[in-house]
Order: C-alpha cells, then sequence, then structure tokens
C-alpha cells in the first residue's frame, strides 16, 4: 500500500518536472523567435531573483536594477545559444553572477566617490564600542559593502547566492560548477573573513 | 570559552547554525564579556543589512525598459551594419573600375599586345614628348657657332 503511494508521488513529481520543462522548452522557443509577451514571461518570473543577486554585488538599489537591465539585455541576445545543458534558471544566474563580478571588477578600476560618509565615520576619532548605534542604516550598508568588495571572487559569490537568495548548497553548486563540499568551504571561509573585515572596520573606527 | 573562541565561532552564532553546546557557550560568554556583546550587536546590525537589500519593490515598468533597451540595442546594431555593407559596395566600384581600365588598356593596345617605341607619323606630331623645345633648338645653334 504504502509503495503504491510512493510510485504515485514519483509519477506525480515526474508529471511535474515534465511540465516544467515542456513550458520552459516553449518559453524558449518563444524568447528565439522574438515574441516580446515571452521577454516578459522570463522577466517576471526571473526579476526578483536576478535583482537580488545583483544587489549583493553593488552598493546601491540603483546599480543593482541597471545590472540586472544587462543581464537581462544578455540573456535575450544569447538564448539561442542556450544548450539547456542545465536549467534555464541556472543559466540566467550563471549570467547574472559573470555580469555582477565584471561589475565589481570595473568599480575596482574606478575611484570610488561614494566614500565620503564613511570616512567621516573614520575621522570621529576614539570612541566606544556602541558608537555602532550612531551608524544609520546607509552608512551599515557601506561598512558591509565595503568587507564584501574585499571578499575573493568565488567566496563572494557563493555568500551573496546563500545570503541574498537563499540557495541550497546544491544549488549554489549548480551556478558555480563545482562540488557541495566546495561550496561549503567556501561558505565558511567567506563568513570567517567578512566577520574579520567587519571586526577590523570596528576595531579601527569605533572602539 | 574566551574571547577569541567566541570571535572564532560568532558569526555562525549568529546566523544560527551553531550547534547548541557551542550556543550557549557563547552566549555566557557574550553576557560577561561587554566588548564581545558590543561586537556581536554590530554583527548582527551588519548582516541585518542584507535583510533589507533582499526586499525588492515592485516595479511595473523595469519589464518596459529591458525591452525599450532592447530595441534600441537591435537599432544601434543595425547601424554598423548597414555603414558596413556602404563600404563594402564602395570597395565593390573601386575593384570594377580598376579591370575595366585594365581590360581597356588590352583593348587600346590591340591583338599585338604592348607596343614597342616606334610610333606613326600622326603619333609623331600629336605626341610633344617627341616635339623638339625651342630651347633646344637655340642650344644646339649656339653649340654649333662656337
Amino acid at each position: 500500500m504504502s509503495n503504491g503511494i510512493k510510485i504515485q508521488e514519483i509519477q506525480k513529481s515526474d508529471r511535474v518536472i515534465n511540465n516544467r520543462n515542456n513550458s520552459e522548452e516553449q518559453l524558449i522557443k518563444k524568447l528565439i523567435a522574438g515574441e516580446e509577451h515571452a521577454y516578459r514571461e522570463l522577466i517576471d518570473n526571473y526579476r526578483e531573483p536576478v535583482l537580488r543577486m545583483c544587489r549583493g554585488f553593488t552598493r546601491s538599489a540603483e546599480d543593482a536594477e541597471d545590472l540586472a537591465q544587462d543581464v537581462f539585455l544578455e540573456v535575450f541576445r544569447s538564448i539561442d545559444r542556450f544548450k539547456a545543458r542545465s536549467s534555464l534558471s541556472t543559466w540566467i544566474y550563471r549570467i547574472t553572477v559573470n555580469k555582477s563580478l565584471n561589475f565589481v571588477r570595473d568599480r575596482k578600476n574606478r575611484v570610488y566617490d561614494n566614500s565620503s560618509q564613511v570616512t567621516d565615520i573614520e575621522n570621529r576619532g576614539s570612541i566606544d564600542y556602541s558608537a555602532y548605534k550612531q551608524l544609520t542604516q546607509k552608512e551599515l550598508a557601506k561598512v558591509l559593502h565595503k568587507a564584501l568588495d574585499n571578499l575573493p571572487a568565488a567566496q563572494r559569490t557563493a555568500f551573496v547566492l546563500s545570503k541574498y537568495e537563499d540557495m541550497k548548497y546544491s544549488e549554489i553548486a549548480e551556478v558555480m560548477k563545482t562540488s557541495v563540499s566546495a561550496v561549503e568551504s567556501l561558505l565558511f571561509r567567506a563568513k570567517k573573513n567578512l566577520q574579520k573585515r567587519l571586526h577590523d572596520y570596528y576595531e579601527k573606527n569605533l572602539k | 570559552m574566551n574571547c577569541k573562541q567566541v570571535h572564532k565561532h560568532l558569526i555562525f552564532y549568529i546566523e544560527g547554525s551553531l550547534d547548541e553546546v557551542k550556543s550557549k557557550s557563547v552566549e555566557e560568554h557574550l553576557r560577561l564579556c561587554t566588548n564581545c556583546a558590543a561586537f556581536a550587536d554590530m554583527l548582527r546590525a551588519s548582516l541585518g543589512v542584507i535583510e533589507e537589500e533582499k526586499k525588492i519593490n515592485e516595479d511595473n515598468e523595469f519589464a518596459g525598459k529591458v525591452i525599450g533597451e532592447m530595441h534600441s540595442a537591435k537599432k544601434a546594431v543595425s547601424i554598423p551594419l548597414f555603414s558596413m555593407i556602404k563600404y563594402a559596395a564602395a570597395a565593390a566600384v573601386i575593384i570594377f573600375g580598376v579591370f575595366t581600365g585594365i581590360n581597356i588598356a588590352k583593348v587600346a593596345s590591340g591583338p599585338g599586345g604592348y607596343r614597342t617605341g616606334e610610333l606613326s607619323d600622326e603619333e609623331y606630331y600629336l605626341n610633344d614628348m617627341y616635339q623638339e623645345p625651342i630651347e633646344s633648338f637655340f642650344l644646339i645653334k649656339y653649340e654649333d657657332n662656337e
């Protein structure tokens, strides 16, 4: 009896997967054909996760939106090269990560002109630990992103996918084309490094 | 646990992934150590920023913006294509001109191919190069008188 139920459940989940694959296939065909409603459908499905990921790599919501637009443009431009070796979502997330890492690299080459507020905090002199309470949410965000910017690319990618998009280790491993154990290690080091950088910052500026 | 040991586990304690025994030890230390407790608060506040940044606002214009960008990008791509066609057409005209010139020259030179230096009577009178310049005429006369 229980075996029968299990088989039914497996068949049901197979049907769900097949239906999803079919609808994904249909969507891809429509995208290749350049149908505008298909573009809208894809954007509606992926706008939020793509924006969240982009937010993890950028210092402002505006930059994240610009980056997300670039991601979708790239997706539409290269949809005819999509070979379906992975799911459409994984492919889109890979494009998002690559675009975001390029964005971070380009930004590092430019002068960071928004650092004035953080510098102001840095110049407050020797104050006690509770001084962090004087930091606004915006200033805290700047400190966090400064620390994130200093993480190696792979650690940062794993961290952003985990914390901003709440992905499971196996999903992160698929996007990053690596093993689950490698993701575990990357996340462990990312968190340790992030804590260390934040601690250094607070020790230096707020203690 | 001392401060160093607590710092080893702090971020995992804050995100709630530390096991129960270690969590209790960290908690105990934070109750007694004001420095570590303050840093733990700061770390919590910093990581709390992520939760705020994860909130995505509704934006009904986003899809329109992307599709609009895509159309203008397509136009931008089509302009270089047009200019490439223009250059290709110009190059074709030049090549056509050169070949036509060569063929006309071949036809004009007759079936015998290019001729040697001998000129016909008409050509002799029509070609300035074969006329004696007036200066040489006087020069020769002058040399003869000497």
